[in-house]
């Protein structure tokens, strides 16, 4: 099978439409690699949308690009019909590494990013309660994050990238750093938080059983620099139970056909 | 773990160089050659000594100077037995630690003035109830103004300490102080450059040793010979500077020495040499009992001494021994 | 979501013995100062005294009050000194960490002071600033503020990049990224230098009054070797250096309590 951009794609052309829009996106950095060519794509609202791809393909730069947080070197983006100059409140970020204020106790670090945006403590420390408690760590609001393991820690970024309430949430990689079996969990209620939250999630993962376990729609990249080589539309029912799902034959093919795909790029 | 190896590796080092100090210790003195520790950096001043060692080394003494920062810590050095002869007047030292060392040759006397800034200070009286700055608390400056106040009958607001004559000499020169004291160099200094503006005070009869030699009974017993020779050449100097001056300038182009002198300060050498000379600075017979009596007297005003200088014995002080031998030989003056 | 299988880590319990270091760290002190007695008791020198006469020396110097006022005139250079080296110190190192150009103006200055002996530079200062309290100060200063600075600097430069992006994700301004994230993130380095500065500020005191002037400390110390009180020395030289060690320890434990919570359970 080959594969040349982002021309053919193997189910739905994903129209440049959506909440989050991606227009002709290229990033160069300063040492001249080239990390992105001119990626098209549209992000369609309350969607999980997935970006796989080899290690090096951009994912976590296109990512970064769409947070505001890296400046393209050509193309728009755009959300919710307004380009993007920086981070906005409409987006919100969890990190693969946590990014966790070692010093700040769980409450403050779910609460900072509205303490960023001037509310009272009163206010958003009754807003963060509410999502601690969301993310199963009602309880631990006083500790700090060395005294919590790698899973908790990550539904304290998740926790504070929900609680500023933005509409797209950008989740780079963020079960990586966690071990496998509060991976899976950690899948599961991410399920459960999208069907409760009508958010568009746009998430970065190097997992094929994860991007097709968690998504409506999964982009294959390309190895440096990044294109978008496939657009995919999974057409799983996320809402049953995930005994169900990992044993559905559609979401087994799916991996099998995307590792096909992707293991070409592998040589 | 790392916190605990740390922990008690400080103990452990220390213990290990305090016993290497104890093996030190007792490690023998007498190796060759006789290890002087001087508390000064040689120059122009140290001139007549250095020539004497030279004069010493002629007559077949090995001999191995140090210079030191200051007295005490040369005193230090032989205390420790790191050296076999001393320069300073260690009597404080020798009274309260009851080290097993003794002076035996009076190399100078103290000559230093008391100089005034003349728009504050007239004279001895306008003093009373001012400030006044000497080198250092005990040292030889503070008791000499301490003997000057009681002879004059006036009282120091107080005495402030800055080391060093040249410092004294620079912060007079400044303004920063109106009355110090300093020794010879300076006071020059301050007169050539100040002019009417500086004024030395009268002062006489002050006649403590300022520098003497000092060694371990245990060496000076023990290398009898070394220390006559020492001893004669010191005395034939100083009776050479005292009858001719210039002796310095020739027997130092004879020897080398310092000689990396700036040439701006040679034309220094014959002028302080004559003055001290003058003054009585450099005693012809090497100190002897009288000197020592006025020490006495003098170190028990600079609190360096304790107890009634007149109940002090010579004897737990000063080695006369050789320098009588000397005397006998060279005639006395 | 459940927290099932996830086990606060890190946590020491309410009751807990006679730390282990604290053990250790009282055997040091008794083997070092066995050893002091037992060294005086040799004696490896006749001018070196025990640990006992010389802590009745010092027992007997706090009494008269002469410890006391040697620690009035000491400290005053000491204090003055380190609050300038601290505030501006700290001030010029965060500043050379956040701006390049101030780094490339500023920083060649207290590298090459930080390589020089100072010592050296000590009669230098009594040239240009005369012998008093000023001279005295700027000797703290020179020794104190080129740690503080630089330790604040590298502090900064280093501040965790990761935290700084987590802070712009979050549209937190520049200035909210310094405040709430460079330089919390900082201040462990920060106050190290701070407690390396102020051990550099006693050095420095003790020099200037060593080397300018004596007075204080150094007076007690110059004063008491030329009249050969050697135990009386010792305490002066003793009390410095644990009075030292206790600023700089305490300031560690104030450092905990304030500015990193975190670290004072676990």
């Amino acid at each position: 099978m080959s594969i040349s951009g982002a021309t053919d794609p193997v189910e739905t052309a994903t129209k440049p439409d959506g909440i989050v829009q991606a227009r002709g996106i290229s990033k160069t950095y300063d040492g001249g690699i080239q990390a992105l060519e001119g990626i098209d794509l549209g992000f369609p609202k309350g969607e999980l949308t997935t970006l796989l791809g080899p290690s090096g393909c951009g994912k976590t730069t296109l990512l970064k690009i769409i947070a505001g947080l890296l400046e393209p070197s050509a193309g728009t983006i755009i959300v919710n019909g307004r380009a993007v100059t920086g981070p906005g409140p409409e987006r919100a970020f969890v990190f693969q590494d946590f990014a966790l204020m070692p010093w700040a106790s769980v409450l403050r670090n779910v609460a900072f990013g509205l303490e960023l945006r001037g509310m009272s403590r009163h206010e958003r420390h009754a807003i963060a309660r509410s999502y601690i408690a969301k993310v199963g760590l009602a309880g631990f609001e006083e500790r700090y994050p060395h005294e919590l393991s790698g899973g908790m820690r990550q539904r304290v970024g998740l926790a504070r990238a929900l609680a500023v309430d933005a509409e797209v949430l950008l989740m780079d990689e963020p079960f990586s750093a966690v071990d496998e079996q509060t991976r899976r969990k950690f899948q599961e209620d991410l399920l459960h938080l999208i069907q409760s939250e009508n958010k568009t999630f746009i998430f970065v993962t190097h997992s094929i059983e994860e991007a097709v376990y968690v998504s409506d729609q999964v982009v294959l990249l390309t190895p440096r620099p990044g294109a978008v080589s496939r657009v995919i539309r999974t057409g799983l029912d996320h809402g049953g139970s995930p005994e169900e799902l990992r044993r559905n034959k559609r979401y087994l093919d799916m991996v099998e056909e995307i590792w096909q795909m992707l293991r070409e790029y592998l040589v | 773990m790392f916190e605990k190896a740390r922990s008690i590796f400080l103990p452990v080092a220390g213990v290990l160089v305090l016993l290497a100090a104890t093996i030190g210790q007792s490690a023998p003195a007498q190796a060759k050659p006789v290890r002087i520790a001087f508390g000064d950096i040689a120059s122009v001043e140290s001139l007549n000594f250095l020539i004497a060692l030279e004069r010493a080394k002629e007559r077949s003494v090995e001999i191995d100077v140090t210079f030191f920062k200051s007295e005490d810590i040369a005193a230090q050095a032989v205390v420790g037995g790191h050296a076999d002869i001393g320069v300073g007047t260690p009597y404080a030292l020798l009274q309260k630690v009851k080290a097993p060392i003794r002076m035996f040759f009076q190399l100078s006397a103290l000559r230093f003035y008391p100089i005034v800034n003349t728009e504050y200070y007239k004279g001895w009286k306008d003093l009373d109830g001012e400030e006044f700055v000497v080198h250092s608390r005990g040292s030889g400056t503070e008791a000499i103004m301490n003997l000057m106040a009681k002879r004059e009958g006036i009282t120091f607001k107080r005495l402030s300490y800055v080391p060093g004559s040249e410092v004294r000499a620079g912060a007079m020169l400044q303004g920063n102080i109106r009355a110090t004291i300093v020794d010879a160099p300076n006071r020059n200094l301050l007169l050539e450059k100040g002019g009417d503006k500086f004024m030395v005070l009268p002062m006489e009869g002050v006649d403590a040793s300022d520098e003497a030699l000092y060694a371990s009974t245990d060496f000076l017993e023990s290398n009898p010979e070394t220390v006559d020779i020492l001893v004669e050449e010191l005395l034939t100097v100083w009776r050479e500077i005292n009858k001719d001056p210039d002796y310095v300038t020739a027997q130092r182009k004879k020897y080398g020495l310092l000689a990396d002198l700036p040439a701006e300060l040679e034309p220094e050498i014959i002028p302080y040499f004559t003055e001290s000379a003058k003054s009585g600075a450099f005693p012809v017979n090497g100190g002897g009992p009288e000197a020592v009596k006025t020490d006495f007297e003098f170190y028990a005003i600079a609190g360096q001494l304790q107890g009634n200088p007149t109940s002090l014995k010579i004897e737990d002080f000063w080695y006369l021994g050789p320098l009588d031998k000397a005397q006998n030989k060279l005639g006395r003056m | 979501m459940t927290t099932r299988d996830f086990e606060p880590v890190g946590r020491g319990g309410p009751f807990r013995p006679l730390s282990s270091t604290a053990v250790w760290r009282l055997a040091s002190f008794v083997l070092v100062f066995g050893a002091w007695e037992f060294a005086g008791r040799v004696p490896i020198s006749p001018a070196f005294p025990t640990f006992g006469a010389t802590m009745a020396a010092l027992f007997q110097m706090t009494l008269d009050g002469s410890m006391g006022r040697a620690y009035l005139s000491t400290l005053q250079p000491l204090l003055i000194g380190l609050l300038i080296s601290g505030v501006f110190g700290i001030l010029a190192g965060v500043a050379m960490g956040l701006s390049r150009l101030f780094e490339f103006f500023v920083a060649p200055v207290f590298i090459v002071l930080q390589a020089a002996p100072v010592a050296a530079l000590i009669p230098l200062i009594t040239f240009i600033y005369g012998i008093g309290l000023t001279a005295k100060v700027i000797a703290v200063c020179i020794l104190a503020a080129p740690v503080i600075v630089l330790n604040s600097y590298k502090a900064v430069r280093n501040a965790s990049p990761s935290l700084i992006e987590m802070c712009r994700a979050f549209q937190g301004s520049r200035v909210q990224v310094i405040a709430k994230i460079i330089l919390p993130d900082a201040s462990p380095l920060i106050f190290a230098g701070l407690r390396l500065g102020i051990a550099a500020g006693f050095i420095g005191v003790v020099l200037a009054e060593l080397l300018i002037t004596p007075t204080g400390i150094g007076d007690l110390i110059t004063y008491h070797r030329s009249v050969a009180d050697y135990a009386e020395m010792y305490a002066a030289i003793f009390s410095i250096v644990a009075f030292a060690a206790i600023t700089v320890s305490s300031l560690q434990k104030l450092e905990t309590m304030v500015f990193r919570p975190e670290k004072k359970e676990g």
